[in-house]
């Protein structure tokens, strides 16, 4: 998978913060796609079809985590390297157990995303 | 003439019966003619000769003569029959008319008759023959002798009867056999035997008893050898010399000694020997002879006497013994320490008392008569000092056992001061108890926490008014039931658990719960239990004291509520700033414009700053309202620490990070707030030593405790500031203060975390050469 362009799915309530990483990723030369919510998630994954996914942990009444399960016990999808991020430090734990494959704080360092971003791409099948 | 004729007549016939005394004189003066013995000329001459005869003889002798049996005695037959004896009652009377009855007709009739009928003289001795003498019936033991008399013609014409009363003979010897027989049943009941021994000869008598015992039954003489075998060994040596003693003329010819002998195994005997030895003229000895007297029994006693007497003696108890109306007669040296002079064997047992118990004592006395042990306690009076003493005191009667009569009152006492002095502390303790017991009810009804006790089986025994009315129930419907009824379903679990478990250890316990209150509505309640013990330090239940807490529940929840929203409002944002922060730097940040670059360099930093403000924040109002809350994991550790190194890296790529030591361990501990208190670490030793790029990372593993030590090459920390680190708002300050900004509450959130898990932390540091913080943990698993 090294010489395709990775498609990057961000979900993320926050207009601001969707932006900005479309931006980056624009920067870096990756393909981006972006959801706000989490209604109809899987049949939007389904649609996209994304490399790796990158997920805020509080979604405006929905929890992420739960749709990181879904997707991990999905044989169609658990290949997926997803990316949590979360402005709770303590909420950690609670995406490993859900099978996210990366944490990321909130605010963050771009290094650090790139670099986990950079870790996900060689994961992918 | 005829006178003198008379006279010559009569002096012809005189002499045919000659002297004879009173009975000579009686059978010459008798007018024989006008008898049918007919006159005394035609007698025959063998009767005239024996009747001359038998009045000389000092024997007595009674003559029966012809068919009639007819009576003739001498004088010395005489005292046989009486005092004042009319001599012609019987000189030639029958003998049946005299001797009338039994006497003639059983005893001396069928004789006579059996020597008339030709047989040969007999002799009948010491028969005895009751006879009416000196005016009454006496009995009289008499000798016969009965021969036949023959007259001129051959024929047998009388009985001769020598008679002799031997009435004195026969008394004395049945005096002397009562004698022997009394000796002998005296030596039998006194278990006595008898022994002699000639030592010249060496010969050893004894009874039956003295071989019995010496084992020597059957022989007919003993040996001296075999006789001193049987004493036990250790008190042969004592005899034998005690025996020389006695052989000795020059000493004391007395023998008195008391020893064992055993003649079958296992049966000791217990025996006092006395005897005497007989010298003769030489000084030689030649008898040696005395009794052996079977003294177990008395021994036995002796010995259980003398202990008893020991035991009165030394018995710290008082003992008295008195007659039935309490005059003492005996008492022990006890009874005199505790009762003083007073005792005597005249006193009575009621003047030794307290008057106060005087009439109980004797009323005491009295139920004692009628057959009754009692035991009370008195107080006995010491009449030299006058102190009281308590004691326990018994009283019983002792019994003459044969009579079953009481022969005395035993009285004993032991001294029971201790006993009271103890009962008068509890009684004292028990009211001061209740006072305190009424004195906590007051308070703990008119408080306004929950107060509850409950005994050892967890049932409640006291709820107190502010319960009572939260609950809207009564004290009657809740004492010796539970809470149980009032708890949130989802509690009670959880309560009964640790309730259960608490009284097994009798531990104090904290615990959280929800409880129903008078309007339905579920409360939180925070409630300790505290052990309860008796007096002797038994386990009695517990106390429990709970507060209402659903306010508090709900501004937590609240504030929790505000927690979360605060991390992620501010947080949105920043994180959007600081995103597009990096971007513009990744754009511009490395191009000819250093006013740009620098800008945004600033701005980032300025708002890495501000993130790092407000976690700290955050973390800071989380630790007010009830702290930080761990969640434990057990994870490895190395993976872990690479992870948060490479992280650093990534942020801070300026530094290195040389890590040492042994990293294969399993840890149990948060792992998030670990991973904080490491960052924390890292990025001081990055913040307080921009000059030194290396940072060194140390693990070590000691005793199952982990310790990782962050140490810097920086401006170091004063040595008494060392501790203050920790504080909250501390910050150390460089030698330009504005390089260094920061609350500084980073390391005293740290240091809570590394306290929760029980953990130490702390640094060691040179000012001007650098700092090493660590931290230990205590629950490494291998």
């Amino acid at each position: 998978m090294k010489n395709k362009v990775p498609k990057i799915l961000i979900v993320e309530d926050s207009e601001n913060i969707l932006e900005m990483l479309e931006l980056m990723f624009e920067i870096q030369g990756w393909e981006s796609a972006k959801l706000k919510n989490l209604n109809d998630f899987v049949d939007h994954v389904a649609s996209i079809a994304p490399d790796i996914i990158l997920m805020d942990m509080l979604l405006s009444g929905a929890n992420g985590c739960d749709a990181c399960r879904t997707l991990k016990s999905d044989d169609a999808y658990k290949e997926i390297p997803i990316i949590m991020m979360s402005a709770h430090p303590e909420a950690r734990t609670e995406t490993t157990n859900a099978g996210a494959d990366f944490f990321l704080d909130k605010p963050f360092e771009i290094n650090d995303l790139i670099s986990k971003i950079e870790t996900a791409i060689e994961m992918i099948p | 003439m005829s006178k003198d004729l008379t006279a010559s007549s009569e002096s012809i016939h005189i002499p045919m019966i000659f002297e004879g005394g009173l009975m000579g004189e009686a059978i010459r003066n008798k007018d024989w003619k006008a008898t049918v013995m007919g006159d005394i000329k035609q007698w025959s001459p063998q009767l005239i000769t024996i009747l001359n005869t038998i009045i000389s003889s000092k024997f007595p002798y009674i003559l029966f003569w012809g068919d009639e049996n007819r009576c003739f005695i001498n004088d010395a037959y005489l005292p046989s029959l009486g005092l004042e004896f009319e001599i012609d009652r019987l000189l030639g009377v029958p003998a049946h008319i005299f001797w009338e009855g039994d006497v003639w007709d059983k005893v001396a009739g069928p004789e006579i008759a059996k020597i008339k009928n030709g047989s040969q003289a007999n002799w009948s001795s010491d028969e005895l023959i009751p006879i009416v003498r000196n005016g009454r019936i006496e009995d009289v033991y008499w000798t016969y002798s009965y021969s036949p008399v023959r007259d001129k013609l051959g024929n047998i014409g009388g009985a001769l009867v020598t008679v002799m009363e031997t009435t004195d003979k026969v008394k004395n010897f049945s005096a002397l056999e009562e004698s022997r027989n009394q000796l002998h049943f005296a030596m039998e009941a006194a278990n006595i035997a008898t022994w002699e021994w000639r030592p010249k000869e060496n010969i050893l008598y004894g009874n039956d008893r003295l071989k019995k015992w010496f084992n020597q039954e059957g022989t007919q003489s003993l040996d001296i050898e075999n006789f001193l075998a049987t004493i036990i060994d250790s008190d042969k040596s004592r005899v034998k010399e005690a025996m020389t003693y006695a052989l000795d003329p020059d000493t004391s010819p007395k023998y008195d000694i008391i020893y064992n002998i055993v003649n079958e195994p296992g049966k000791d005997r217990v025996v006092r020997a006395q005897g005497m030895v007989y010298f003769d003229e030489n000084r030689i000895a030649t008898r040696f002879n005395g009794v052996i007297q079977d003294i177990t029994k008395q021994y036995e006693i002796e010995v259980e006497q003398k202990k008893l007497t020991s035991l009165f003696q030394y018995s710290s108890e008082l003992i008295l013994l008195t007659n039935q109306k309490g005059i003492i007669t005996g008492y022990n040296p006890a009874a005199e320490k505790y009762l003083g002079d007073i005792v005597s064997n005249e006193t009575n047992i009621l003047s030794c008392l307290h008057l106060a118990d005087k009439s109980e004592a004797r009323e005491i006395l009295r139920e004692l008569s009628s057959g009754r042990e009692l035991s009370m306690e008195l107080r006995f009076i010491n009449n030299i000092d006058l102190t009281a003493q308590w004691m326990l005191t018994n009283f019983s009667q002792i019994i003459e056992e044969s009579t079953g009569k009481i022969i005395a009152f035993a009285v004993t006492g032991s001294n029971i001061d201790a006993i009271k002095e103890k009962e008068h502390l509890l009684e004292k303790i028990n009211a001061s108890l209740m006072e305190s017991e009424s004195r906590f009810k007051r308070l703990a009804n008119n408080t306004p926490a929950f107060i509850v006790m409950t005994d050892v089986s967890g049932k409640l025994t006291f709820v107190n008014e502010h319960w009572l009315a939260f609950l809207n129930t009564t004290k009657k419907e809740l004492f010796g039931s539970t809470l149980d009824q009032y708890l949130h379903p989802q509690d009670l679990i959880i309560y009964k658990k640790t309730y259960e478990k608490a009284i097994k250890t009798s531990s104090e316990f904290n615990l959280e719960y929800r409880i129903k209150d008078k309007n339905g509505m579920y409360n939180w309640i925070s409630s300790v239990g505290v052990p309860r013990y008796d007096v002797d330090g038994k386990f009695d239940g517990y106390t429990n004291a709970a507060m209402n807490i659903n306010e508090l529940k709900i501004q937590e929840r609240q504030k929790d509520l505000f927690i979360g929203m605060a991390s992620h409002e501010l947080n949105t944002p920043v994180t959007s700033i600081k995103g597009y922060v990096q971007l513009l730097n990744m754009k511009y940040g490395k191009g000819d414009d250093l006013f740009l670059s620098k800008t945004l360099h600033t701005i980032d930093s300025q708002i890495s700053l501000l993130t790092g403000l407000i976690r700290d924040l955050l973390d800071l109002s989380k630790m007010k309202s009830g702290g930080l809350k761990l969640d434990k994991t057990t994870f490895e550790f190395k993976p872990f620490l690479h992870d948060v190194l490479e992280q650093q890296e990534i942020i801070n790529p300026d530094h290195t990070y040389k890590l040492t030591g042994k990293l294969k361990v399993n840890v149990k501990a948060d792992k998030e707030r670990l991973r904080q208190v490491l960052i924390n670490f890292l990025s001081n030793a990055v913040k307080y030593a921009p000059e030194s790029k290396s940072i060194d990372v140390a693990v070590e593993i000691e005793n199952k405790t982990l310790t990782v030590s962050v140490t810097d090459y920086g401006i170091g920390i004063n040595k008494s500031n060392e501790k203050k680190v920790f504080k909250r708002f501390f910050r150390e300050e460089g030698s330009d203060e504005k390089t260094f900004p920061g609350f500084g509450i980073g390391l005293f959130i740290a240091a809570d975390i590394i306290k929760k898990h029980r953990g130490k932390i702390g640094v060691k540091s040179a000012k001007g050469k650098g700092s090493t913080f660590y931290f230990s943990l205590p629950s490494i698993i291998n």
